[in-house]
């Protein structure tokens, strides 16, 4: 027969045990989960002003709601939506490569609307960017009309990132209001060229 | 103990035996139906799990030169002409590895599964699409056929494919979507434009 284990000895390991189940639940329920493991760096911007991530540069000078769109190279595609078009420029900061304007997403209430290839080189959705060099052109998105004019589009967001999958890389937020001005009928957008305007 | 004198082969029997006897209850051997795909006209709408969709028009074509589509000699377009509506929240591109909204059967020499060639944008042929959030747009979905194996007035048939969400990744990022299934299915007669119109 072995020697009884003291009664502190039970105290003992019951307390430890605790201990460790208490560590590891703090461990458990602060670890970063997968979305926060894996999210985008956000940059926070503002309409006019030049927001910097890590290979990102991006200035938006306008956004405008309008019925219809000319680009600079004649393309007037038309939408059962509206368009909302947001000039901007932007640039790579540190490396050309792989550096393609990937990511330019509108977000409005819980939707979000990719920027249109469809007006293909007129546009500088998916255009290479330059480190250091920047580039200025249009970006067109489609829009539910009813969403362009809802109340949620006051507070909508333009993420741009400088790849098609902006995981654990900066991403440019920019709060854009497109309420703000009267949404018009049609406009005319130049071709995207280099240099700041 | 009955159970262990009791043969092992009169348990196999005896369980298979209370299975069909079950079975008999919700019609035994007998061929289930399956349950059809419905069967929709032109120009019906056909709401699936992602997307809406409206075709509208079948139709053969020699070739779309303007979107540098020229089919090898001898070798036709087929165009299905539909307005797509995305009905969740985010940008959906539309495969063109995977026939995953609309696709074509009953056409010779043109497998159920083959993909689209091309998916053009009717309004300005733009073909890299992408069907935003609430904004219909009309595509014409370009598949090439041997010119000998359909002419006008010939009978297609339209699949309406839904991809079917699973679950998210465990190992990898972002949804996981099953092969698409087929949700509804019409029957189109074939026009030819010959040369088609230029725009």
């Amino acid at each position: 027969m072995t020697a009884a284990v003291p009664r502190w000895r039970h105290a003992a390991n019951g307390l430890t045990l605790v201990g460790i189940l208490a560590i590891a639940a703090v461990v458990l329920h602060t670890a970063p989960d997968r979305e926060l493991q894996q999210s985008p760096i956000t940059v926070t911007g503002a309409l006019g002003e030049r927001a910097s991530g890590r290979n990102i540069a991006a200035t938006v000078q306008s956004v405008t709601v309008t019925e219809s769109v000319t680009a600079g190279d004649g393309w007037a595609g038309a939408t059962t939506g509206v368009w909302v078009v947001v000039e901007l420029t932007v640039e790579a900061v540190v490396t050309d490569q792989a550096a393609v304007l990937g990511t330019a997403v509108l977000r409005v209430g819980d939707a979000g609307f990719s920027a249109s290839t469809r007006p293909g080189p007129a546009t500088v959705a998916a255009a290479s960017l330059a480190t250091g060099i920047p580039l200025t052109g249009p970006l067109m998105f489609e829009l539910p009309a009813d969403v362009a004019a809802s109340a949620a589009a006051a507070h909508a967001t333009l993420e741009l990132a400088a790849n098609s999958d902006p995981r654990v890389d900066s991403q440019i937020v920019v709060p854009l209001d497109l309420t703000a001005d009267e949404p018009q009928t049609s406009i005319d957008v130049a071709y995207p060229e280099w240099g700041a305007r | 103990m009955l159970a262990d004198r009791l043969p092992t082969r009169w348990l196999v029997t005896g369980s298979t035996a209370v299975l069909l006897g079950l079975s008999a209850l919700f019609g035994g051997l007998e061929t289930a139906p399956v349950q059809a795909a419905p069967v929709l006209a032109a120009g019906d709408t056909h709401v699936g799990s992602e997307l809406t969709v409206t075709v509208d028009q079948a139709l053969l074509i020699d070739a779309f030169p303007e979107q540098y589509l020229t089919p090898k000699a001898g070798n036709r377009l087929l165009v299905v002409r539909a307005v797509v509506e995305n009905t969740t929240t985010e940008p959906r591109r539309l495969s063109p590895v995977e026939a995953d909204s609309v696709g074509v059967t009953g056409v010779p020499g043109l497998s159920t599964a083959k993909p689209p060639l091309r998916i053009l944008v009717i309004d300005d042929g733009s073909d890299r699409v992408v069907v935003q959030p609430g904004v219909p747009v009309e595509l014409a979905y370009v598949w090439e056929i041997d010119g000998a194996d359909l002419a006008a007035g010939d009978t297609i048939t339209v699949t309406l494919l839904n991809r079917l969400y699973i679950s998210e990744g465990e190992l990898t990022y972002g949804g996981l979507y099953g092969d698409p299934v087929v949700a509804a299915t019409l029957d189109l007669v074939l026009d030819d434009v010959g040369a088609g119109v230029s725009e």
